[in-house]
């Protein structure tokens, strides 16, 4: 009898220290190209699913059109509980960690050296083979790839700048992108290498000779000193795995864990990509790269092609309607039909004025960051929460316009006013955005929670008053404290209360004796609102570090 | 041994006094990283999958899901291998050399959809005696067994006087046509069918004239052969005989015919202005044979008025034609005038009413409602009305037919794809199709 127990107790261990082993080998073991499908992307397939198929069958997701209807909100789930997004593969915290310096930002993701080496000639490996812009790509002396991309006749520069300005300012947002820069060269600082091949205007692929790359470079207007101007992108090292879903994960992929259309990190987009005008935003232009960092290997997902950001549309400027309106927009359709063409849109007055050739069209008066569309509609943009809109407009808010600058500057416009159109440009549309989504929630931020020697301090900044966005003359505060209620919830402990001190709240010991958390709600109401907004919640919990005369309380969440 | 002890105590104490003094300052400023990773992922995953509510309300669109299904390959297929690109390349270097592929809508209530190919090339030229020999062929079949073949040559602007002299021969082989008796009050159920087939030779000449006039006179023969349709209806030689209806047995005829035209249309695709009127006369005589003998008119004028902007547009039309007997002898009941089709009355079928004369009137309202770059679509409500009558002082209000409908035109540039709904007294017609109907 004993035997067998010590048996079956045996039989139990080894299975447990099995599994327990097979776990730690799941654990250690690196993930490799077999282990993740490959994508491929197709402009057509874009249009049709986001720009028609998704926009119909929305309406027969009767979840989906049932919260739209009754305006519930579905949170984000790639958040911390300070309502902040943590460092992931699609997300690194910069310019929200730290400000960055000019030359930071104008470097962007390009470390050291920028571009392809200064050591000519470049080989020509291949014609670009997919998409509308013209190029190919070169290797450097250094062995790295880069993809030039050049612009459109009557209009130099404008393409070029985008692909890099946009890059710049996306990496100091926090996105992973290529390194993108100007370059220039000569046809002399060219080779084609032997088995370069490329795609030729009936669509055939063919063998690349200089003769037909002479061709390809005699369609591209040169620069006044008879250089060539182009946007060099350089290959994302890794394996290219293919563009990646804005609304689905990557089922195959064990780090992403959050279906994408409830990530706050692909949410925001749509407020970064309505700041940056990048109407293009889909999934054909993002790319999953298996990387290996620190030991590390892993899926990295990246945005990349920003060609049809800023005033660019890449082969012509921005049409009037970018931005206003879906490829597809059934609602535009709908006001023509049922007004028998009369409607007349806001945006649609004569043909986009173009001020600058090598800035295109970019839209300040009529721009509207909450009705701002990107071209495609996806469902991840669409679920754009307010907090997830003011998580990201803290982020713009904080380019100052020198930081503006600065990225725009990677750009090389050659017309210094240009330069200056488009940093007020991005400046004004910056504080648009500010205006827009820092109206819908109380936009308090920075909070600290100090003790001092009458019991605590609960101090904040608002950041609408940071940036001059709004009056502090006549802008009002008011707050209440909050127990745990021992049922998930909080009950009052104060009413609501105006605060005496601008941005910052004294609390009393004697206000936390009960074992927490505790919270603060706070509200702002501006002379020109009626109402007070939306609430910010700062949650306080017993923290075991501090002095032991008094309870130490930490803030431990903050929710917008 | 105790004082060892003391002094490596001291140093572990001022050691972590030193560490933790930078993390003190540290907390004064923000005592938490707002950026820190304590996202509980498991939660979130939990969270991210849908619950079985949220699963039973996708099951309307789960149907859609599942069809979609393979559409992305074919997409990646045709842009990975450059399929777009080869296909508008192979086309656009076709109709360099003249040839120009084509869909090809024979009118016919049940002809199919149709398809072929025109070819037409610059020859050469024999200064001074004419400028240009241009030749056009064309052939199209449609998936019910309707063919159309011809071919056409004009001399350009022959000894510097502006006139085009053309000569060409036409086939036409309509398998399945109705016919649902003569004049306004037939019946629908009352349809007969045929095939028919002809075959026309033609020479004729045409000038542009000043101030947007142009003029042209055709001579011609005509071979024409009524036969045994391939639809369900009874044959029409069941229930007519030539007697009864003239042209039954087809019949060859030799013609003259002429036309003026005024057209001030700023596209004659997709006009959004202007307009153009034409005036036709035909004198149509059996060759060999005394059957026939008759005069034909022809009127025809429409004008296209922007309101505001070329975005919406008010098309009107008017289409009037006359066939008038000489000599005591017959007009052919397949050369009559027809009513009835998508380019005439599109509430009722094609060719509903035959008789010796005809009049309409078009009203079409065409606005855009959407405009991407080069492509656009226009939403159009239609109403017209017509009738068909044996002698003008024999047209009645009651034999009026009306007509109205509404369609939607997705277009690239002016060329146009339709989809139409029109109603009337004989139940709704639609329609799917190239091209505007004027």
């Amino acid at each position: 009898m004993i035997l067998k127990r010590l048996t079956v107790i045996a039989i139990i261990l080894a299975g447990a220290l099995a599994t327990t082993a097979g776990i730690a080998s799941a654990e250690e073991k690196k993930l490799s190209p077999q282990d993740i499908k490959k994508t491929e992307s197709s402009l057509y397939y874009d249009f049709f699913d986001k720009g028609v198929y998704d926009r119909v069958t929305q309406y027969l997701r009767l979840g989906r059109t049932w919260r739209k209807m009754k305006g519930i909100e579905t949170l984000a789930l790639d958040v911390n509980s300070y309502d902040e997004v943590p460092d992931s593969t699609f997300f690194t915290n910069r310019q929200g960690r730290e400000r960055m310096t000019a030359e930071a930002l104008r470097h962007g993701s390009c470390p050291g050296e920028v571009g392809p080496s200064a050591e000519r000639p470049w080989t020509v490996i291949k014609g670009k083979s997919l998409g509308k812009a013209r190029g190919f790509l070169v290797k450097d002396g250094r062995g790295n790839k880069y993809l030039l991309k050049f612009d459109t006749d009557g209009y130099p520069e404008m393409c070029t700048a985008a692909e890099v300005i946009a890059s710049k300012f996306f990496y100091a947002i926090g996105y992973n992108v290529p390194e993108n820069s100007i370059v220039t060269f000569t046809r002399d600082n060219l080779t084609v290498s032997e088995d370069a091949r490329f795609y030729d205007e009936d669509g055939f692929e063919k063998k690349l000779t200089k003769e037909s790359l002479n061709k390809m470079l005699d369609k591209i207007e040169p620069q006044p000193d008879g250089r060539y101007r182009a946007a060099a992108s350089k290959f994302i090292e890794g394996e290219v795995l293919g563009p990646f879903s804005l609304n689905e994960r990557r089922e195959d992929d064990p780090d992403d864990v959050i279906v994408h259309k409830r990530r706050r990190s692909i949410r925001a987009l749509r407020v970064f990509s309505s700041w940056l005008n990048h109407h293009d935003i889909r999934k054909g232009n993002t790319l999953d790269v298996l990387t290996t960092e620190n030991g590390k290997t892993f899926v990295k997902h990246y945005l990349i092609d920003f060609g049809s950001t800023l005033g660019s549309d890449l082969v012509r400027p921005k049409l009037y309607e970018s931005g206003h309106e879906y490829w597809l927009d059934w609602r535009q359709m709908g006001n023509s039909l049922a007004t028998l063409g009369f409607y007349k849109k806001p945006w649609s007055e004569g043909p986009a004025p173009v001020e600058y050739k090598s800035v295109g069209y970019i839209d300040i008066e009529k721009f509207d960051p909450k009705k701002w569309r990107p071209l495609l509609f996806n469902f991840a943009f669409d679920d754009l929460t307010r907090a997830d809109a003011f998580w990201a407009t803290k982020l713009i808010m904080s380019f100052s316009d020198d930081d503006i600058r600065a990225a725009v500057k990677a750009g090389e416009l050659s017309d210094p006013k240009a330069e200056d159109f488009l940093v007020s440009a991005l400046a004004a549309r910056r504080d648009k955005i500010g205006r827009a989504w820092f109206g819908d929630v109380s936009p308090l931020d920075r909070f600290r929670f100090e003790e001092d020697a009458a019991g605590y301090q609960l101090t904040f900044e608002d950041l609408a008053l940071n940036y001059k966005l709004e009056d502090e003359t006549g802008t009002a505060y008011r707050y209440r404290l909050e127990e745990a209620d021992g049922k998930g919830g909080f009950k009052p402990v104060t009413d609501f209360a105006p605060l005496t001190s601008v941005s910052s709240i004294a609390f009393p010991s004697n206000q936390f004796l009960s074992q927490g958390p505790w919270r603060v709600t706070l509200q702002v109401k501006r002379p020109q609102n009626k109402d007070w907004s939306r609430p910010v919640y700062v949650t306080l919990s017993p923290s075991d570090e501090g002095s032991s005369q008094k309870k130490s309380i930490r803030i431990s969440g903050i929710s917008h | 041994m105790r004082k060892f002890s003391v002094i490596i105590l001291f140093t572990l104490i001022s050691s972590a006094a030193v560490v933790s003094l930078p993390l003190t300052a540290a907390a004064a400023t923000r005592s938490y990283d707002p950026y820190e990773d304590n996202v509980d992922y498991a939660l979130a995953r939990a969270k991210a999958k849908p619950t079985t509510s949220e699963k039973i309300g996708e099951f309307p669109a789960l149907p859609f899901d599942l069809a979609k299904g393979g559409i992305e390959k074919a997409f990646v297929f045709v842009e990975k291998y450059h399929i777009d690109t080869k296909v508008i390349r192979a086309y656009e270097n076709l109709t360099k050399h003249g040839i120009y592929p084509k869909l090809h809508g024979f009118g016919g209530h049940d002809a199919g959809f149709g398809g072929g190919v025109e070819i037409n090339r610059n020859i050469f030229a024999a200064k001074p005696i004419f400028e240009v020999l241009n030749l056009d062929g064309w052939a199209y079949e449609s998936v019910r067994n309707y063919q159309e073949y011809g071919s056409r040559a004009v001399l350009g602007n022959v000894l510097s006087t502006g006139v085009n002299l053309n000569a060409g021969i036409d086939y036409r082989n309509f398998a399945k046509e109705d016919f649902y008796g003569l004049g306004p009050r037939t019946s629908r159920g009352d349809a007969v069918n045929f095939r028919f087939e002809d075959t026309t030779a033609t020479t004729g000449a045409e000038r542009d004239l000043p101030f947007d006039f142009s003029t042209d006179v055709i001579f011609g023969y005509s071979h024409t052969k009524i036969l045994d349709g391939t639809d369900d209806n009874p044959e029409i030689k069941k229930y007519y005989t030539e007697q009864t209806l003239p042209g039954r047995d087809g019949g060859d005829r030799i013609f003259l015919d002429c036309g003026i035209m005024h057209d001030t249309r700023d596209d004659e695709q997709d006009p959004r202005s202007g307009g153009f009127q034409t005036f036709r006369f035909g004198y149509y005589d059996s060759f060999p044979g005394k059957r026939f003998k008759y005069v034909k008119y022809k009127a025809e004028a429409a004008h296209f008025i922007p309101i505001f902007s070329k975005k919406r547009v008010l098309a009107i039309r008017f289409l009037g034609e006359l066939n008038d007997s000489c000599d005591n002898r017959h007009i052919p009941f397949y050369d009559m005038a027809r009513m009835g089709g998508f380019y005439t009355l599109r509430g009722y079928r094609f060719n509903r009413y035959f008789d010796e004369g005809m009049m309409l009137m078009n009203f079409e309202y065409r606005y855009q409602i959407w405009k991407y770059k080069d492509f656009s679509a226009d939403a159009v409500p239609f109403f017209e009305m017509g009738q068909v009558f044996p002698e003008i002082s024999k047209m009645r209000g009651s034999y009026m037919r009306f007509s109205y409908g509404f369609g939607f035109r997705a277009k690239y540039k002016n060329k146009s794809v339709g989809f139409e709904a029109a109603n009337s007294s004989e139940g709704l017609e639609l329609y799917l199709g190239m091209g505007v109907p004027f």
